[in-house]
Order: structure tokens, then sequence, then C-alpha cells
């Protein structure tokens, strides 16, 4: 490179950061500030009771409140999502192939069911093994606990029946209706073949959502870092919260740097 | 977007659909449709496909307007 261009491109990014510096140092000082006063205010809140009465109250309440939180998830799986689901092939198998505003509404709630889905099944996996704990950690009667566990696993089975009927009929239209598509829901090699049946369009997208979605990541476990620290001085949650953390946290970051040497290659 | 294009004129003139366009182009209705609507810019590639299943250049049906 050129000697000239080079001292003049150190000129320039010097005075950028002549620009920047300041007001960095200065979030980082706050932040640094921030987090030493909360620390110690939380330091100043630790009750050695205050853990045992949240856990306690917790407890209680939510041993009960999921399972029927679980419930209610089920039934608006089946008497929404379901109907939602036949209309859409219905309107699907009567389209003429030529009303593009018409196929575009119906893949839409294609995609808005398939959306649902992945919510509900996050969040049924999520209450299903937030229960068990409860159950076993609890000192509720063994008539509760049989009847907890006994709607719990009802609830599972029935939201994975539903699931899988809604995508499995979901994927079977899409593909209908894109003759291009590629791949069996219930194939182990379903996302490769469906990604690799994607267009430049679609793969676009797709690639745009993902980077917007390791950014959001990246930030949700900042935040979650901070907390879980911060709640781990004032409820003594111990460390695991905190490592789970880290590790999603490393494991999302690696997983794209990864990617992008890869592809830079 | 500063890429018009007028390729809903020369599919009326091919008279195909989206679908059946995707499928001479070899992409997705969806792709058309979004081409159409100018909410995407294709690949040079799909750009020369599209030509010349048109039969035509790519600048009779893209054109690239200075964004003021």
């Amino acid at each position: 490179m050129d000697k000239k261009y080079i001292d003049e491109k150190d000129k320039q990014i010097h005075k950028e950061n002549k620009k920047y510096m300041p007001i960095f140092m200065i979030i980082l000082l706050a932040a640094g500030l921030l987090g030493f006063f909360v620390g110690r205010a939380a330091r100043k809140f630790e009750i050695s009771d205050l853990s045992g009465q949240l856990e306690s109250f917790l407890t209680k309440t939510l041993i009960y409140v999921l399972p029927v939180m679980y419930v209610i998830m089920i039934l608006i799986l089946a008497a929404v999502c379901i109907p939602v689901l036949i209309k859409q092939i219905k309107k699907a198998r009567v389209w003429d192939g030529e009303d593009e505003e018409y196929i575009e509404k119906v893949e839409k709630s294609f995609s808005n069911l398939l959306n649902c889905t992945a919510f509900f099944t996050i969040a049924s996996f999520g209450i299903f093994f937030m229960s068990m704990l409860l159950v076993e950690s609890s000192t509720v009667s063994e008539t509760v606990r049989k009847l907890v566990i006994f709607v719990d696993l009802i609830c599972l089975v029935c939201d994975l029946v539903f699931t899988t009927i809604i995508q499995s009929g979901v994927i079977k239209n899409i593909r209908m209706l894109n003759p291009e598509k590629r791949g069996n829901i219930f194939a182990l090699n379903f996302r490769k073949k469906w990604e690799g049946s994607c267009d430049e369009a679609e793969q676009y997208v797709m690639y745009k959502a993902s980077y917007k979605s390791c950014k959001v990541v990246n930030t949700v476990c900042m935040w979650l870092m901070i907390i879980t620290f911060l709640t781990g001085i004032v409820f003594k949650t111990g460390i695991m919260p905190v490592f789970c953390i880290a590790i999603i946290w490393t494991c999302s970051n690696l997983s794209f740097v990864r990617e992008v040497n890869r592809l830079e290659k | 977007m500063p890429l018009v294009n007028r390729l809903k004129e020369y599919r009326a003139v091919l008279d195909v659909n989206q679908q059946q366009m995707g499928a001479l182009v070899g992409t997705s209705r969806q792709t058309i449709s979004q081409i159409e609507r100018g909410d995407y810019s294709p690949s040079v590639t799909l750009a020369l496909k599209i030509a010349k299943v048109c039969g035509v250049t790519v600048e009779d049906i893209f054109e690239y307007v200075e964004e003021t």
C-alpha cells in the first residue's frame, strides 16, 4: 500500500477515534459505576430468609399455576391452531394458480402456524421441566403430586401430537404449492434438504434473520448475565444460571465465528 | 429501491403465471413475486436467466434508477 494513503487513513481513523472514544469511555465508566452500586445495593438487601421465602412462595404457587397454564396452552393449540390449519388447507386446495394475493395470504397463515408451533414447543418443554422440578422439591400431598405429573405428561403428549400434526400439515401443503421444495418433516435431514431447496431470495431472508437473531441473543445474554448475577447475590440462586447463560452465549458466538470463517474461505 | 423492472409485463407477454415463471428460471413463485414488487433485487445469475427466458437483454427488464 502507498505510504501516503496509509498516513492519511491513519490520520482519519485517529480523528474518528478522538471523536468517539470519550463517549465510549463515559458509557463504560457509567456502566461500571452502575454495576458497582447495584451490586452493593443487592448485597445490602440480602436477607438470609429471602431466598427461602421466595422459593417457598414460588413452589406453592407455581406447582398449581403451571399445569393450568399447560392445559390452557394445549386447548389453544387444539381449538385455534388446528381449525386454522384445516381452513388454510381448504383455501390452498381451491387456489386457481393465478390469484397471487390470495395465495400469499394462505402462505402467510401457514408461516404463522409454524411460528406458533415453534413457540408452543419451547413453552411446553419449559413448563414441563419446571413443573417436574417443582413437584420433586415441594412438600405437597402424594395425590397432588401424582395429579400434577399426570396432567403434565398428558399435556406433553398432546403438545407433541398436535405440533406434529400442524407442522406436517403445513409442510405438506407448502410442498404442494411449491413443487421445488424438498424434505420430509419426519426425516432427520429435513432442515438441510429444506434449506437446500430454498432459492436465493429465501436464503437471503434466512441468513439476514439469523444474523439479527444472533445480535439479539448477544444483547439478551448480556442482560441475563447481569440479572442472574444480581439474583445470585440477593436470592442465592447459585452459579448454575450464570454458567448456563455463559454456555449459550459462547455457543452462539462460536458458531457465528465458525460459520463466518468457513464462508470467507 | 433503485432497481425498477418490467418483469410483470414480460411475463404477461409469455402468458405464464408466477409459479410457471419461477419454474422456467429455476426459482420460487415467491421470489418472482418479490422481484415484481421491487422488494428483492435478483442476483446477476437470476437476472440473466430471466432475461434469457423472456428472450430479451437484462437491461430491457431491469433498469437502475439513481436515487435522488
